[in-house]
Parts: structure tokens; C-alpha cells; sequence
């Protein structure tokens, strides 16, 4: 079973998403607020899975990003973030997230990011071991 | 392509091996005839040889004796090997390989030739005289027709058989090629054949998406990495994109003109992400810059067109790897704006319940009077518009009495919190407004109000209806109303209902103020009062109701006041600024419904005008060494003895603002400016009163059009009134109203 961690500022939204996540086929490992704790866990934790906001105090979610891949380029980003301005999103990506998913969001559509990037996951290593 | 040339190469060996086999029948045979040759040779020395023992002495004998018995010996070899198989030697001492004779003719000729060689033999082996000799080569003589028909049948036998062989493998040799040749040409038929109904298939599936391309209502094309359309692409996409000839070139090229430079910038990012293997296709989608994208297309007649357009981007694969990705575009234009119709459909309903909570949070009394007065209102309007009039001037008055009635009405709705009411109001008063500013009017131009009008009367009689819906109005004075009202559109344009109505409202009133406990002297009262609308309205009024209007009496003046504050309250929040406001015998002095009406639409507007002009926003209060909260009084008095009564609206605000109405004065242009230098208070403060003139810096929904004072004026005329103001900078501003309540 996967890792996940889930990066928000606010906690209704980490408590949200939690609860969405509860019977899916994901081992929630840790809720950060911001980036800096989002990097320490990261360490700690070694998640696989990540779902992360851009606009956060201390360290936001593009920086984090950047640093999340610089540490571990295999780790899979999903951002959950409202879109005010799609090229931030964009710039995400460009950083290394695998997805976007704007706010406000229903469960169906956040379950159906997980299933997707599970899928993406499995896939991503089947092509590794097949390379060694 | 492996069996047909395992067929060839099979047909080969086989046409191969045949022609050898009849080869070696042929070289076989060929062999025998040699064979028979030489016998016949061997023979025809032996005799040779005999002729020449006959006459030679004997010392050369013994070289032909050598000779014969060599020749002897070949012979019988040769017998022994055409009999039954075996080898000789030749002339060139090589030894030859014979096969027996195979066929029947020449075995018998060969049993035949060997009976007469036996003799031969027999006789050859006692050559010991000359008399032997002569008798041999006599003998050889006589045998000698004999030895060549044999040998010769022999010959023919074995050559008619080795001739028919020689003709198999001719056969063979001219059959086998031209097998291989056309087994060649068959296979190539056969291959060209496939070939060219897959390259038909090929043509017929190019043909089939074609036809897909060009019939397809959807903008389909194909970009590369580099963003470059493919040759191939639907034909709706240039309409579309209002571009042609797409293919080669480059998407951005196409969208330039179409979208803002950064919704560019993000498309050229979201295409480049969608070709990276890491980003998860599905997950994007948010962030596609032209999902959705409003675009303004020149139209044929040179105007400009709003339009959606829908890009989709959907990656293709070629051995697990994004090499292109396939574009569709579609106009949603129609559903989007089915979308926002929906939309406004859903506000509107949304308003409808907003005013059904305001209705349920009104006092009813208020909103039974709202509802009177606002179809007095429209009927008023309409009777303005059915007026004939056809100068310029009349057309004037009809519309700027139009305004006050509209004016007016947006004023209650908007102390009754009635939005709905308040817009459209709003909407016919800026119609006006603006024919009247005008200046030049036709009877025409009134005919868009009808529709106003109607739109006011039917968000009127819904409001009525919901209100009688709740159930909580309907009893009490306001029962009489449903008379006019119960019917699904109330005859309110007919004038003598209307009149029945209001003179329904006066008796009652009259009656309760001077016999509130007598249900029979009421209904005596209103029997006499007037025709048969009032009879009917009787019927509605059962004695309980009595009992009622006597309770509804000190509600009523609560409510009175409740309203005014509600609706200064109202007021000042809307213009930001803070008031107490107390509201004193509203309901004390007797006055006729066309009173209590005139003497309501002048506190409106003077209240209105005290709020936004008179009290100062709290922070430039506090500057003043003022209180934050401003001070407003709305007083009715009787004036007993005078047989009059006075209305006054008080502010603590800032006084008139005699400078702003000489700056209003002269930027209207209406006069000249060194007149209006020279006015004095006095005169300034006639200008309050001209129509279009107004001192606010901003027009809305409370101030700005030029019109209260004006209204005010007029309004103050029909209660036969006075006006007086007395004002002082910085402290006060009291407008003062006296009129006559004798009725």
C-alpha cells in the first residue's frame, strides 16, 4: 500500500480530504501545514503520494514542490489548490507535479486523482524493475 | 511467403529428378546400343580376321589367332552382359557398365545370335587346318545376313526405346520450365492481387476518414511536439478558428488572435506538459487555458461576436510514447448561453424567494399598504399615459409626472427591502430620466413603459398573492382590500373600483376613529357612503372585523413608525452613514387617505434627502466634535386651534449647502454665471426646487437624480401646504410643512 501525505494550510480541508482517502487503498502517514513541516515529514515518512496546496504561509506549495522533487524524483505530487491563476498550476508541473485538482472539489473526483496516480505509480515501477 | 517458395523450390527437384531418371534411361540404353555396336564390330573382325587366316601363310597366322581370341573373348563378355548385366572394355580399353536387355524381341534376337555364335565358337576353337578355316569363314559367310538382322533388331529395339525416353526428357526439359514459369507467374498474380486490394483497402480507409474529417462538426486535428497541425484535419476547424489553410502551421500562429498572450504563453506550457510522460493526463484538465474559452469573432457585417470555444487535448501514443496530441475544438456558444439563461432563470427565481422572505419579515400592515399604494400607483401611471397630449410640452409633464410616481415607488420599495421592485422601478425611472433630459419626446417612446408598467403590476399581484398565500394578511381593515384584489389581475385600472376602494378606506377609518366599538352604525355608514362596490365590500365585513379594526389600531401606529425607521435605517446603511431616528404623532392627527398618502410620500423623500444630504458620514462628524450617530425627527403635530397640522423632518447635519447649489446652478448651464454670483440664500434655495438639478456627485438608488425637492414641491401644492426651511451650517436643517386638515 502506498504512502500519502497530505499538505494544507487549513485543516478543514486536510481533515476533508482524510476522510475521502479513509477506505481507499492509501496508507495516510501524516497532515502538514505548510511546506516546511511538509519537508520534514517528507524525510521522516518517505511518502509516496503527496497532496499539496500552493498558497500556504512559511513555505508554499511551489517551493515545496521543487524541493520534494530535488530530494526524491520519483514521488508522486497531486495538487489540490483553488485556481485563481492557471499558470501557477502549470508551474507546478513544470516543477515536477503529476496532476492538478482545482478547489473546490468533490470526493469522486479527489478518489478518482488517487486511483489515477496509484495506477501511474504501479506502472512507473513495473517500467523500472523491466529496466534492471 | 515461405510455402509458395518451398512450392517452387519443391517443383524444381521434383522436375529435376525426373528429367535426370529419364536421362539416365536414356544413357542407359544409349550404353546397350554401344554395347551392340561393339558386338557387331567384334563380329564383323572375327570375320574379317577368318577371311584373312583363309589366305595369309602361317607365319602371320598367329597374330589373327591373338586377335580372334581376344575378339572371341569380347564377344562373350558382351553376350554374358547383355544377357544378364555386367561390363566389357571398349576399343579404349575403359570398362563399361551394360544393363540386361529388357524387352522381349531383342532377348530372343539375342538368344538366336548366340545359338549361331555357339556354332561359331565351337567352330573357331578347332581352326587347326586350312579345310576347318575355309569351312568357317564359309560358314561366316552364310551367317553372316543372319548375325546383322539379329544385331541390327537389337539396335532398332534398343534405339526405339531409348527414343522414346529421348522424348520424355525433351518433354521434361520443355514442360518442366514452363511449370516453373507459370507456377512463377501465378505466385506474381497471386501477390500483385493481395497487394493491390490492401492498397485499395488502404485508399478506401484514407477515403473513410476523410469523409469523417469533412462531415464532422468538431474541430479534429493533430499537433506535433513542436506544436505544428498535421495536414490532416477536420473541416469545421477553420470555421472554427475562423482561419484556413491550418495545415504546417503552428497552433500558437492560429490562437494569437483568439486569445490574451498569456492564455497563449499557459496553452504553449499545458501542451509541453502533456507531451511529458511524468504528468498524468486526466489529472490536468483544470488546467487546460482553453477549456472554455470566450473569444470575440468578426461576423460578416463587420461587427464582432461573442463565442465560446471548447479545446479538448488527448494525447497519442505510438509505442508507449506521446508523439502527438489530438486537438478537438468545439463552439459551445449555445450551451453556454443556455447555461447563463438557466442561470438568470435561477436568480430570478432565487429574488422571488428573497422576496418572499422580505414579505414574511414585513409587518403585514405595511406591506397591505405597500401593496395599495403601489397599485394606486401604476394606475396613476397608467392614467398619465392613456391622457391625451401631443405638444412637446404635454409630453414633458406626462413624463416628469411619470417620474414622480416611479421615483416614489422605487423609494417604498427600497425602505420595504423589495428588490425586485426597486430594479425594475429603477429600470422604467432611468427610461424616463433619459426622455426626459431628451427634450425631444414623441407619444412613441411611452410604449416601452407599458411593459414596465406590466412587469411592476405583476411582481404587485404576486407579492399580493404570496401575501395572501401566508395567510397573514387578510383580516382586519386590510379584508377590504381582497374586494378589489382576489380576482387574478384586479380591475385596478377601472376608475370607479378604485375610488369605491379608497372611499372604503376613508369610511372606515372615519368609523373607527369616532365609533370604534359600533358594528352596526359601520355598517349603516358604509351604506350609505357610496354604490355598489361599497355593498359589496360590506359583505366582507362581519362584525368580527369590527372588533378587529378597533385592535389594529395601536398596532397600526407602531407600525407606522416602525416603517419610517426600518426605512431610514435602510437608508443610511446603504449610504454609510449612522442615525437615531424617532418617528412622533404619525398617527395622531385625523387626516384623509389622500393626506395620510401625500403626507407619507413627502416624509419619504424629505427623510431621504435629510439622510444623504443633511447627515454627515461619521468620521466627518467626529472631525466636528459631533457624535458618530446622527440625529433625524419625524414629527406630525396638530396645530388644534388653526385647524392645521405640521409635518417636520429635523437632521443635526451639516445645514444647506448653499455653495454646492451655486456651483450645482451654474454647472447646468442654465444661467448666467454672474447672476448666479450674486444670489442670495434665499434665491439659492429655490433652486432646491427646479426639477433635474441635483447636488449629489453620483446618481443611485437614493439621491443624485435632481427630482425629491421637486416632487416635494408638488406633493406640498396638493396638500395645500407651506414649506418652510430653516437651516443653520454644521447643526441643523428642519423642513416644516403646514397644511390644512380640515377635509
Amino acid at each position: 500500500m502506498y504512502k500519502l501525505l497530505i499538505v494544507d494550510d487549513s485543516i478543514i480541508i486536510q481533515q476533508r480530504i482524510r476522510n475521502i482517502f479513509q477506505d481507499a487503498d492509501v496508507n495516510i502517514v501524516g497532515m502538514a501545514n505548510n511546506g516546511v513541516e511538509a519537508i520534514e515529514m517528507f524525510e521522516h515518512y518517505k511518502p509516496d503520494i503527496i497532496t499539496m496546496d500552493l498558497t500556504m504561509p512559511q513555505m508554499g506549495g511551489l517551493e515545496c514542490i521543487q524541493q520534494l522533487i530535488a530530494m526524491d524524483k520519483d514521488v508522486s505530487i497531486l495538487v489540490v489548490s483553488a485556481l485563481s491563476d492557471k499558470s501557477t498550476g502549470l508551474k507546478a508541473l513544470q516543477y515536477g507535479a503529476r496532476g492538478f485538482i482545482s478547489k473546490p472539489f468533490d470526493q469522486y473526483k479527489l478518489l478518482y486523482a488517487l486511483q489515477k496516480l496509484i495506477a501511474a505509480k504501479n506502472k512507473h515501477r513495473l517500467a523500472q524493475i523491466t529496466d534492471k | 511467403m515461405l510455402f509458395p517458395i518451398l512450392g517452387l523450390m519443391l517443383l524444381i527437384a521434383f522436375i529435376t529428378i525426373l528429367s535426370s531418371y529419364a536421362n539416365n534411361k536414356v544413357k542407359r540404353d544409349l550404353v546397350i546400343l554401344d554395347a551392340i555396336g561393339h558386338l557387331e564390330d567384334n563380329f564383323y573382325d572375327i570375320a574379317l580376321d577368318i577371311q584373312q587366316l583363309n589366305i595369309t601363310t602361317s607365319s602371320q597366322s598367329s597374330d589373327i589367332t591373338s586377335r580372334l581370341t581376344k575378339s572371341t573373348t569380347q564377344i562373350d563378355t558382351l553376350f554374358d552382359a547383355l544377357q544378364s548385366g555386367g561390363s566389357y572394355q571398349n576399343s579404349a580399353d575403359k570398362t563399361i557398365k551394360v544393363n540386361e536387355l529388357k524387352t522381349e524381341s531383342s532377348r530372343s534376337e539375342l538368344l538366336k545370335l548366340s545359338v549361331i555364335w555357339q556354332d561359331y565358337k565351337t567352330q573357331l576353337n578347332n581352326l587347326n587346318d586350312p579345310v576347318a578355316t575355309t569351312k568357317l569363314a564359309n560358314f561366316v559367310y552364310a551367317q553372316k545376313n543372319s548375325i546383322s538382322t539379329s544385331i541390327n533388331t537389337i539396335a532398332a529395339d534398343s534405339f526405339a526405346y531409348t527414343y522414346r525416353w529421348n522424348t520424355i526428357v525433351r518433354y521434361i526439359l520443355l514442360i518442366g520450365p514452363l511449370l516453373i514459369s507459370l507456377y512463377i507467374a501465378g505466385l506474381a498474380w497471386f501477390y500483385f492481387n493481395r497487394v493491390s486490394s490492401s492498397e485499395n483497402q488502404l485508399q478506401m480507409a484514407g477515403k473513410r476518414s476523410d469523409e469523417i474529417l469533412s462531415a464532422v462538426n468538431e474541430g479534429l486535428f493533430l499537433i506535433d511536439k513542436d506544436l505544428v497541425i498535421a495536414d490532416e484535419y477536420s473541416k469545421a476547424l477553420e470555421g472554427i478558428v475562423n482561419h484556413t489553410k491550418l495545415a504546417g502551421k503552428r497552433l500558437p500562429d492560429i490562437l494569437s488572435k483568439l486569445v490574451s498572450p498569456k492564455d497563449l504563453e499557459d496553452t504553449k506550457t499545458f501542451v509541453g506538459q502533456l507531451f511529458s510522460e511524468w504528468v498524468v493526463e486526466d489529472l490536468v484538465t483544470d488546467l487546460n487555458p482553453l477549456k472554455k474559452l470566450r473569444t470575440q469573432v468578426p461576423t460578416e457585417l463587420g461587427g464582432y461576436e461573442e463565442r465560446f470555444l471548447d479545446f479538448r487535448f488527448s494525447r497519442v501514443y505510438e509505442e508507449d510514447e506521446v508523439v502527438r496530441i489530438l486537438v478537438s475544438v468545439r463552439d459551445i456558444s449555445d450551451a453556454v448561453r443556455l447555461e447563463k439563461n438557466l442561470e438568470s432563470e435561477k436568480q430570478q427565481s432565487d429574488r422571488q424567494l428573497e422576496m418572499l422572505s422580505t414579505i414574511m419579515n414585513s409587518d403585514p400592515n405595511i406591506l397591505q399598504h405597500f401593496i395599495d399604494s403601489t397599485l394606486v400607483r401604476i394606475d396613476n401611471i397608467n392614467d398619465i399615459l392613456k391622457t391625451p397630449g401631443s405638444t412637446k410640452k404635454e409630453l414633458m409633464n406626462k413624463a416628469t409626472e411619470i417620474y414622480r410616481e416611479l421615483h416614489s415607488l422605487k423609494g417604498e420599495s427600497s425602505a420595504m427591502q423589495l428588490d425586485s421592485f426597486v430594479s425594475r422601478s429603477e429600470d422604467a425611472e432611468t427610461k424616463v430620466k433619459y426622455l426626459i433630459d431628451k427634450r425631444e419626446i414623441s407619444g412613441n417612446e411611452f410604449l416601452s413603459l407599458a411593459i414596465d408598467l406590466d412587469e411592476l403590476l405583476n411582481l404587485t399581484i404576486f407579492v399580493k398573492n404570496l401575501t395572501d398565500r401566508i395567510g397573514f394578511i387578510g383580516e382586519g381593515i386590510n379584508e377590504q382590500v381582497n374586494v378589489f384584489a382576489n380576482n387574478e389581475k384586479p380591475e385596478i385600472f377601472d376608475k370607479k373600483l378604485a375610488k369605491a376602494h379608497e372611499q372604503l378606506v376613508h369610511e372606515t377609518t372615519q368609523t373607527k376613529q369616532l365609533m370604534p366599538q359600533s358594528a352596526h352604525n359601520l355598517d349603516a355608514n358604509l351604506d350609505s357612503s357610496n354604490g355598489s362596490m361599497a355593498e359589496e365590500a360590506t359583505q366582507s365585513l362581519n362584525p368580527d372585523t369590527t372588533q378587529n379594526i378597533a385592535n389594529t389600531s395601536p398596532e397600526s401606529a407602531d407600525s407606522i413608525a416602525n416603517f419610517y425607521n426600518q426605512f431610514a435605517q435602510e437608508i443610511a446603511k446603504r449610504n454609510h452613514k449612522q442615525i437615531s431616528f424617532q418617528c412622533l404623532g404619525m398617527d395622531n392627527v385625523m387626516l384623509t387617505p389622500e393626506q395620510v398618502n401625500l403626507v407619507k410620500d413627502i416624509s419619504i423623500q424629505l427623510l431621504r434627502n435629510s439622510i444623504v444630504h443633511g447627515i454627515e458620514a461619521p468620521q466627518v462628524r467626529q472631525q466636528k466634535d459631533k457624535p458618530p450617530v446622527g440625529r433625524v425627527n419625524l414629527i406630525l403635530e396638530e396645530n388644534l386651534n388653526e385647524g392645521t397640522a405640521t409635518l417636520s423632518i429635523m437632521d443635526d447635519g451639516q445645514g444647506i449647502q448653499y455653495e454646492k447649489l451655486r456651483q450645482a446652478a451654474l454647472a447646468s448651464g442654465k444661467y448666467h454665471p454672474d447672476k448666479v454670483a450674486k444670489w442670495t440664500k434665499k434665491e439659492l434655495l429655490r433652486l432646491m426646487f427646479v426639477p433635474n438639478l441635483s447636488t449629489a456627485e453620483t446618481s443611485t438608488e437614493d439621491a443624485g437624480r435632481g427630482i425629491g425637492m421637486d416632487v416635494v414641491k408638488t406633493l406640498v401644492g396638493k396638500l395645500k401646504g407651506k414649506l418652510q426651511i430653516n437651516s443653520k451650517a454644521d447643526e441643523y436643517t428642519r423642513f416644516s410643512i403646514i397644511f390644512p386638515t380640515f377635509h
